[in-house]
């Protein structure tokens, strides 16, 4: 570069450095007058233009500059910033492809080009690319890019015509291993799952045992593809024999577990030789107690070999090869007690096998460790308690209510004898006590699920949970449960405040959102709902924005195995049924504070992305799953989810038909608006399947309702589109319409204190009234146009009786919601126990007046929102 | 039992258990599979057998010469899986891989001085303090760093834990 030219340059780069990017601006424009064929200062020029949101202008010197076919790597570099700016990823991959094509000894280019390609994951692409830098290059490195991509496209649709594609690939890497290009971990890795995929498992097996098994540099990898392997083939004795290998260098390895228990099952049903069936059986008890002695004198405890020795009983009770022994198999469970009885997850491990054990036995050690906790009350007398009480609630039929409650009543008590204990504890940690907190709520909502009309049972285990919370207040399962009950009761204020405590962030919005963001919009609190959507939406951005850099990353470092990782969970994000359903939420939020400015919502629907809004049944098949329901605690026998149980259907609940519902309902209110007729009549037919469906199956019949109600809508406006201007219009399916909303207006609730079902139906009666309004200000836009044409057109009935016939159901429908406000303002209502269970100390007490301030503060705001929203309705100028 | 293996991108969606905790940071998509893609092996999930997540450990191997080692970036256990030794095992893990994969001369980390509980850990896993590092982590609880290390076979004559008599600054870190 000259040196004139440096000096030139240096300005510009110092502006836009400091961020002043109109004057970097000028300094380019000033610059290029003088050298008008600079094309470093163009592309800065484009840079700065791009920084003040000048697009156009910036992308069209980007054009300019491609057609003079730049190889310098500022320029480039400049003008991709602005291209990724403008997500114009094909103008990247042009401009890198052109630039390699000028210069293509320049590796970095090269790369460029096909890291551009990865980016947007174009494979046939990416394999022409990497095969022209191999050959040019003839970089190791590159022919396994070119296997990779080739790998990817055979992935893609295994069983199909790819398996074509899964031999070349098998055969590149073949020859890749005899020209000694199989250097790595990674690259052995691929050569072997390329072989798994053929199901060439003795291949694979021969490349894990000959010479390039020594890349695995750690022996008990080695060991452990050859335990995969030989459990894909079925060769049991050489899975048993390598599964004790490693077993015996860590006698902790559940997986090794798992494998010898498999192979000695397998063994055993392959013989009919008693003797040797005592052989087999022998040997593993022998080598689980060898592990057992060799893991009590190592430093630290080790579960694994005890609780293998419980597997093994269970394995053989299972297959048949040994009778059901409730003794032996309660002596096992007693024994890891013993020693594990102190430790948070013993519960759990011993779940799988508590089966197999008595009541009787039950009972015993809940009394002996009932006394250990009497004599000497400590963390691991009250973690070990706590253990053998999950236990006996699992292990037990169905309390009466009476016994339930006293149940919850006696866990509290002891909770509060266990509070001493913690009261040094950084506020971090968990309680030695905090389980009774969940065993104590789970009590009451388990009743609260045989008797849905119990109402204060809520009340009570939010009660209970607060109570906990305010002891252990990074207690996250106190919290979870804490935010499903409220829901419940409708109370989103105190629900969201709790989820603000969980610091949800990055790809948890993915997968826990969904605990409080769920059918949140039904709760009246559009803002709030709004807020908490939207926030949850931020990870897809940063997964777009982020994976895809990640991805090329991987093919930087040579980590195969890590692509198609990468690129699957891309597409898990991408495609995630949580993202289809909080987008729709939101859509549904906005649909509702729009209206009543028509034109604004018009213009709202008719720029929602068209992607976002399919509604095949293969695109919600297809959609990825990725919420974590495993996450919340339950201890009870029967496989019902806590969080089912609280809200009375599966939770988080099936969505297919709703996804459908809130794909068409945009899109037939966008027909409505805008008066666009093309895909309108369309989404109108499958809206009367869809609704069709929804009756049949007796699914989301309230959601079905209100898309009756915008179908009908809808149908009326469609009828009438078509009469000629002046032409008599007959509205009588109009004011039908209207009829049927008059005697739907939610009035029947007795006097009771709101709840999520309430504030769904009413919100539910909000959106079928909304979809008459927008349907009556379609009309009335429809009439004016037709007057400025023709004159004056006749409508039976009028749109003035049709515009005071909503009106009066929406009074009506605010007089209900103004009625209901005064009943759940009144204490009385509020569903807590006016009893004073024991347990109830002051602290309780002062809990249990803020819980009762919190509903009702809650629900005030819902309804005060639902008025808003109805008198804005009625307010509406005609 | 434990089942020790590669942690993998699909694991972001189910650590959820160990993540909720307040110890431990749960940070962006790139933050995870830069280490993912950059040291595979540095990266390890323990699985308990209802295949939930039990805890993990993230390093990277760095630093030049006689100074290349690995450092542990994030190592946590969910709380209903502490005191089992489980950090322990993952931390040798992580001198495993150091030792055999990556051939360091030693491996470090950083703790806040204030965390008591921590460097007592680190101590009972054979870590010593090497130097203090001043102001290492900012923001609203800025405070003061450990850099703890052990030595791994390769350097036998262990210099590369003998403590420096005075503190560094964030800036004069060599990496």
């Amino acid at each position: 570069m000259s040196d004139a030219l440096e000096r030139k340059l240096r300005p510009i780069y110092e502006a836009l450095d400091s961020y002043n990017n109109k004057q970097a601006v000028a300094l380019c424009t000033k610059a290029l007058k003088k050298q008008g064929d600079a094309i470093i200062i163009k592309s800065l020029k484009a840079v700065a233009l791009d920084r003040l949101g000048r697009d156009d202008e910036a992308l069209e010197i980007c054009e300019e500059i491609r057609k003079t076919n730049p190889t310098d790597e500022a320029v480039l570099q400049y003008i991709v910033m602005v291209y990724k700016g403008c997500k114009k990823t094909k103008e990247i991959i042009d401009v890198y492809q052109s630039a390699y094509s000028q210069a293509p000894r320049n590796e970095e280019l090269a790369n460029h080009w096909f890291m551009a390609l990865v980016r947007v994951d174009d494979r046939k692409q990416m394999q022409q690319a990497a095969m022209k830098i191999q050959k040019q290059f003839k970089n190791s490195r590159y022919l396994f890019w070119t296997i990779v991509t080739i790998w990817l496209q055979a992935r893609d649709n295994p069983g199909g015509p790819q398996t074509l594609l899964t031999t070349l690939t098998e055969r590149m890497l073949v020859k890749a291993a005899e020209e000694g290009h199989i250097k790595d971990y990674e690259a052995l890795q691929l050569y072997i799952e390329v072989l798994e995929t053929q199901g060439k498992l003795g291949e694979a097996l021969a490349v894990v045992n000959g010479e390039l098994g020594n890349l695995c540099k750690v022996s008990a990898d080695r060991k452990r593809i050859v335990a995969r392997l030989a459990k894909a083939s079925k060769n049991w004795k050489v899975l048993l024999t390598v599964s004790k290998e490693l077993l015996l260098t860590s006698p902790d390895d559940w997986m090794s577990y798992c494998n010898y228990i498999e192979a000695l099952k397998r063994l055993l049903l392959d013989t009919e030789d008693p003797s040797t069936k005592e052989n087999l059986i022998e040997q593993a008890r022998s080598l689980f107690s060898v592990l057992e002695s060799k893991a009590s004198n190592g430093k630290r405890l080790k579960r694994g070999p005890l609780l293998a020795g419980l597997e093994l009983e269970k394995m053989l009770i299972c297959s048949g090869q040994a009778v059901d022994d409730t003794s032996k198999m309660s002596g096992l469970i007693t024994a890891y007690l013993a020693q594990f009885g102190s430790t948070l997850s013993c519960f759990d491990d011993l779940r799988p096998y508590l089966q197999f054990t008595s009541a009787s036995i039950v009972q015993s050690l809940f009394e002996g460790a009932s006394r250990a906790a009497e004599e000497d009350l400590s963390t691991a007398s009250v973690r070990n308690l706590v253990n053998v009480e999950k236990i006996r609630r699992w292990s037990e039929k169905k309390l009466s209510s009476n016994q339930a409650k006293a149940r919850s009543e006696y866990y509290m008590t002891t909770y509060q004898r266990t509070m001493p204990l913690g009261e040094k504890f950084d506020e971090r940690e968990l309680q030695p006590g905090d389980d009774y907190i969940l065993l104590g709520a789970h009590s009451l909502l388990d009743l609260y699920g045989e008797d849905r009309g119990q109402r204060q049972l809520l009340g009570d285990a939010a009660l209970i949970l607060e109570y906990g919370s305010a002891r252990s207040k990074f207690n996250y399962q106190i919290k979870l449960l804490l935010i499903r009950v409220y829901f419940e009761l409708g109370a989103h204020k105190r629900l969201l405040e709790v989820a603000t405590t969980m610091d949800i962030k990055q790809i948890q919005h993915d997968t826990l959102s969904y605990l409080f963001t769920d059918d949140l919009e039904y709760l009246g609190c559009p803002e709030s709902a709004m807020r908490a959507v939207v926030k949850s939406l931020t990870i897809y951005g940063s997964n777009e924005r982020e994976t895809p850099e990640m991805i090329v990353q991987a093919f930087k470092y040579g980590t195969y195995s890590k692509i198609p990782e990468f690129i699957r969970f891309r597409d898990r994000l991408k495609k995630s049924l949580q993202y289809a359903v909080s987008q729709r939420q939101l859509y549904r939020v906005e649909i509702l504070r729009r209206f009543p400015a028509l034109d604004n919502l018009g213009y709202y629907l008719e720029i929602l992305d068209d992607d976002f809004l399919k509604y095949t049944d293969d695109h919600i098949n297809s959609l990825s799953d990725n919420r974590d329901v495993t996450l919340l605690a339950n201890w009870s026998a029967i496989e019902r989810p806590i969080a089912s149980v609280v809200s009375g259907t599966q939770f988080p609940r099936k969505r297919e038909l709703w996804l459908k519902l809130h794909s068409l309902i945009p899109l037939i209110l966008r027909g409505i608006c805008n008066a666009e007729t093309a895909e309108w009549f369309g989404h109108h037919q499958e809206l009367k399947e869809v609704i069709d469906i929804g009756k049949g199956g007796n699914e989301e019949l309230d959601e079905i309702a209100a898309a009756d109600a915008l179908y009908n809508v809808s149908a009326v406006l469609l009828n009438i589109r078509d009469v000629p201007p002046s032409a008599p219009l007959d509205l009588s399916d109009f004011q039908n319409i209207l009829d049927r909303l008059k005697a739907t207006v939610p009035s029947h609730f007795v006097e009771q204190a709101l709840s999520y079902d309430h504030l769904r139906c009413l919100t539910l009666f909000l959106e079928s009234c909304n979809y008459a309004c927008i349907g009556l200000a379609a009309i009335t836009a429809l009439i004016q146009g037709h007057q400025k044409a023709r004159g004056k057109a006749v409508c039976t009935p009028t749109v003035e009786s049709l515009t005071s016939a909503i009106r009066a159901i929406l009074v009506t429908f605010r007089d209900e919601l103004s009625a209901l406000k005064k009943i759940t303002t009144n204490p009385d209502v509020v569903p807590l126990t006016k009893e004073h269970p024991s347990w109830m100390n002051a602290q309780a007490q002062k809990i249990r007046q803020d819980v009762e301030t919190e509903l009702v503060a809650s629900w005030t705001s819902s309804l005060d929102a639902l008025i808003a929203s109805v008198s804005v309705r009625i307010d509406r100028k005609a | 039992m434990t089942t020790l293996r590669r942690f993998v991108a699909d694991d972001l969606f189910t650590f959820n258990n160990v993540n909720l905790d307040p110890l431990t940071e749960t940070y962006n998509i790139s933050f995870y599979l830069q280490y993912m893609a950059q040291w595979p092996d540095y990266f390890v999930a323990a699985e308990a057998p209802n295949e939930s997540c039990m805890g993990y450990v993230m390093g990277k191997a760095e630093g030049m010469g006689k100074l290349w080692h690995g450092h542990v970036t994030a190592v946590t256990v969910a709380p209903e899986y502490r005191r089992l030794g489980l950090a322990e095992e993952l931390m040798e893990i992580l001198e495993t891989v150091s030792e055999k994969i990556y051939n360091g001369f030693f491996v470090d980390l950083f703790v806040r001085v204030s965390n008591k509980v921590a460097i007592g850990m680190y101590e009972k896993f054979g870590y010593t303090v090497y130097r203090r590092v001043l102001g290492y982590y900012s923001g609203a609880d800025s405070e003061d760093a450990f850099d703890m290390r052990k030595a791994l076979p390769r350097d036998v004559r262990k210099e590369s834990i003998v403590p420096l008599p005075y503190p560094v600054r964030p800036e004069d870190l060599e990496w």
